[in-house]
């Protein structure tokens, strides 16, 4: 139990892709303007991580150490395709606002980086929940600034309108990079003081525990 | 004549893959410290970008298209990238070792840049809003992977500069590396912005 | 290296495994493509939904036979609703600022189907060389349709056809391509009116080679000969921010002006009327050409004032010379033809 909670753990906070690692920057960058989008991307994200994570974990033994990356590819690539077709033929509205984004899927670094660091040395369930943890680690954080980006850049959120107020820097990519770079110096600064707090008690837990063996 | 321009100004200026599109972060952000580094990571991304679109374009319309196929295209193009990569870096080796040493090494990061693929994506999409009223073909397609690759190194040579110089200040903890690349590269896009009022 | 042994290799291996995974993602791909196809009936019905706000069912209506090119604008595609009987049209508006806009109208036809109630819906398809048409929110485009209405000159600030600018949407930056979505506009309905209600477009003063057209509204112009002397009622089209004037205007048989009434004033202030050109009385097209210009696109307050005629009103007072040199300039056309444009025919 202990072991899916920290993979979990460390997908949604410790790792988050998006905050920690700064992996898959271009979608990310791309679609915060728009809440619907970031999310959108997202859970086409989580969807692809969990499968392609449960397929490489599952042909793990099978796959030759020498073409590991090209089958890979291969099979990240049909998810993608895959769902780009799902998405065409069930959510136009989604599919038209992800745009060059969906077939970049690809290529984003998120999904080979877990591949390669974690499906292929552990077993499908494992590999399923760190696909899920990764996936909506990602897609928090481009809801979290998809949110404030839109509400900045055009006063609504989720397409329903909250204001009559926008700046207008923050529809374009220039206020992608500002929410995105704060963002990060916040999510850091904030996992920053919860360590130094977590370190400072184990500190003084192992002292008291020194102290009581001096005792002893 | 016309549509040359067109397509220039917009792959350069009001379409630039990181301003506008946001294409090819990874390396924007990862290979910009240097002035140096950024200059072989852009030529290198160039390069590749053309002769990318330069297979995957005829490749799509000629093969994959008739036989049925255009629905494969994400599997081939990636295929085709990589491929390409691997053999580029190859033939670079064996040619001019010292251009290896400071080319080569960013050759490898380049199949995963989703800049090379979106070029390949983006062309055989419609392209109608850059052509100023030409058809689409092989040359307008290399022509527009070919300057989009010349504005991409053209953000990252800028970026690196200003980078350089902000290696002399001190940065909040919270606030080094990332986060302030990422709002230096903002005043970037906002100062591109103004090329979107370019009429062609 | 024997056959056998490079069947035990792992490079035979690596071969196996990459093709065999190749194989089965493209075949389970290509079966998948086959059940997800989007049909182009589908995109075409999604396309609509979006425009038409629902889902509806439409038949194309064959464009062979039918008028779809006018001064302002060219018709390229027409549906009609079934639903409600509107009509839909892709239409093409001309004078934008780098070429035309294509728009999909919606025509609102009256319930018996025998009326255009006005425009319903406009969307945007496609416009290559305007770069402020992003500026232009659907709110801005409902507005535009809201106030169009067919048969009236002047539709949502832009007079029928005409290159002015339609100051109420200046604040957008794009007026440009804001004129040319009214031309879609106009030309959707008077395609919808020819094909559907029957009214002929008269283009009767081009079709009889009458000059000085430009601010001239071909549709409410009209003239009448008496023992040859030629009666205009002309109606002006805006000229911003000037709007439209309505002049009566008589030009006797040495083709000078007898007589020059202005009856709806289209001057900023309303009271251009006031200033009554007496100095056109007399006056035949070789002045009026002196004045502005032999093409008569020549609107320059110093040439009014050599002339004697300067105002505070140099748009008001270029539409009302215009209109003079029409009048004068076509008076031996007018005597040889007899009227038959508009609601004549």
């Amino acid at each position: 139990m202990n072991k899916y909670k920290r993979i979990t753990l460390d997908g949604l906070i410790f790792q988050n892709p998006t905050f920690m690692l700064v992996l898959g920057t271009c979608p990310t960058l791309g679609l915060i303007s728009s809440a619907t989008s970031a999310a959108g991307m997202g859970l086409t994200v989580v969807v692809i991580l969990t499968l392609s994570n449960v397929l490489i974990s599952l042909l793990r033994k099978v796959i030759p150490n020498e073409v590991r990356i090209p089958c890979y590819i291969v099979i990240i690539a049909t998810l993608v395709t895959f769902a780009r077709m799902l998405l065409e033929k069930f959510v136009p509205d989604l599919y038209d606002s992800l745009g060059g984004f969906l077939a970049l899927i690809v290529v984003n670094c998120i999904i080979l980086g877990r591949a390669e660091a974690f499906a292929n040395k552990h077993n499908p369930l494992e590999a399923a929940v760190d696909g899920l943890a990764n996936g909506f680690g990602f897609t928090c954080a481009l809801t979290i600034m998809g949110i404030i980006c839109e509400f900045l850049g055009s006063g609504s959120v989720f397409g329903l309108h909250v204001m009559d107020f926008k700046i207008g820097i923050f529809a374009t990519p220039a206020g992608s990079f500002i929410i995105y770079g704060l963002s990060i110096a916040v999510f850091t600064y904030i996992i920053n003081q919860f360590e130094q707090h977590r370190r400072v008690k184990a500190n003084r837990l192992a002292r008291t525990n020194m102290l009581d063996k001096e005792v002893a | 004549m016309g549509t040359f321009i067109a397509i220039v100004l917009a792959a350069v200026l009001t379409n630039n893959f990181i301003t506008v599109k946001t294409y090819g972060i990874c390396p924007f952000l990862g290979v910009s410290k240097k002035t140096s580094s950024a200059v072989g990571m852009g030529v290198a991304v160039t390069i590749v970008m053309a002769l990318a679109t330069l297979v995957t374009y005829p490749v799509y319309t000629l093969v994959m298209v008739p036989l049925g196929f255009g629905f494969l295209e994400i599997i081939f193009f990636i295929f085709i990238i990589a491929a390409l990569v691997q053999m580029l870096e190859k033939i670079i080796q064996k040619l001019s070792p010292s251009l290896y040493n400071t080319m080569g090494i960013y050759l490898p990061l380049i199949t995963t840049n989703c800049a090379v693929l979106g070029v390949a994506e983006l062309v055989i999409g419609d392209m109608s809003q850059f052509l100023n009223g030409a058809s689409m073909n092989l040359g307008w397609a290399v022509l527009y992977a070919l300057f989009a690759g010349l504005g991409f190194t053209l953000v990252m040579i800028i970026m690196s500069g200003m980078r350089e110089k902000l290696n002399c200040y001190k940065t909040p903890k919270a606030l080094a590396g990332f986060p302030t690349a990422m709002v230096t590269a903002s005043f970037i896009c906002m100062a591109f912005m103004v090329f979107t009022y370019i009429q062609i | 290296m024997t056959v056998k042994q490079f069947f035990k290799s792992t490079a035979f291996k690596c071969i196996v495994v990459l093709l065999s995974i190749l194989l089965i993602c493209g075949v389970f791909l290509t079966v998948m493509n086959g059940l997800l196809e989007v049909t182009d009936e589908e995109r075409f019905a999604r396309a609509v939904q979006k425009i038409y706000g629902k889902s509806v069912e439409t038949e194309e209506i064959s464009l062979d036979g039918e008028k779809t090119s006018f001064d302002y604008a060219d018709i390229s595609e027409a549906y009609k609703v079934k639903d409600d009987g509107n009509y839909l049209v892709k239409v093409s508006g001309k004078e934008g600022y780098g070429g035309a806009v294509v728009c999909w109208v919606v025509v609102d036809m009256s319930d018996d189907g025998k009326e255009i109630d006005g425009v319903m819906k406009i969307a945007i398809d496609s416009a290559p060389g305007e770069s402020y048409i992003s500026k232009i929110s659907q709110g801005a485009l409902d507005a535009l349709a809201a106030k169009a209405e067919y048969g009236k000159e002047a539709m949502g600030g832009f007079a029928h056809g005409s290159k002015e600018h339609g100051g109420d949407y200046i604040a957008t930056g794009a007026s440009y391509s804001m004129r040319a979505i009214s031309n879609c506009m106009n030309g959707a309905m008077d395609f919808v009116a020819a094909y559907a209600l029957g009214v002929a477009k008269s283009d009767f003063y081009t079709d009889n080679g009458f000059e000085y057209l430009e601010m001239i509204n071909k549709q409410e112009t009209s003239y009448t000969v008496e023992s040859s002397v030629v009666t205009y009622n002309i109606v002006t089209a805006g000229n911003s921010p000037a709007g439209a004037f309505t002049i009566t205007v008589k030009v006797g048989a040495d083709g000078a002006i007898t007589e020059y009434t202005i009856s709806a004033d289209g001057s900023t202030a309303q009271t251009y009327k006031d200033k009554v050109f007496t100095q056109y009385t007399g006056k035949n097209a070789a002045w009026f050409k002196s004045v502005i210009g032999d093409d008569g696109k020549t609107n320059t307050n110093a040439n009014y004032e050599a002339n004697g005629i300067q105002t505070c009103a140099t748009r008001s007072n270029y539409l009302c010379l215009y209109a003079g040199l029409f009048a004068t300039a076509n008076y031996q056309k007018a005597v040889s033809t007899p009227y038959t444009g508009g609601d004549a025919q």
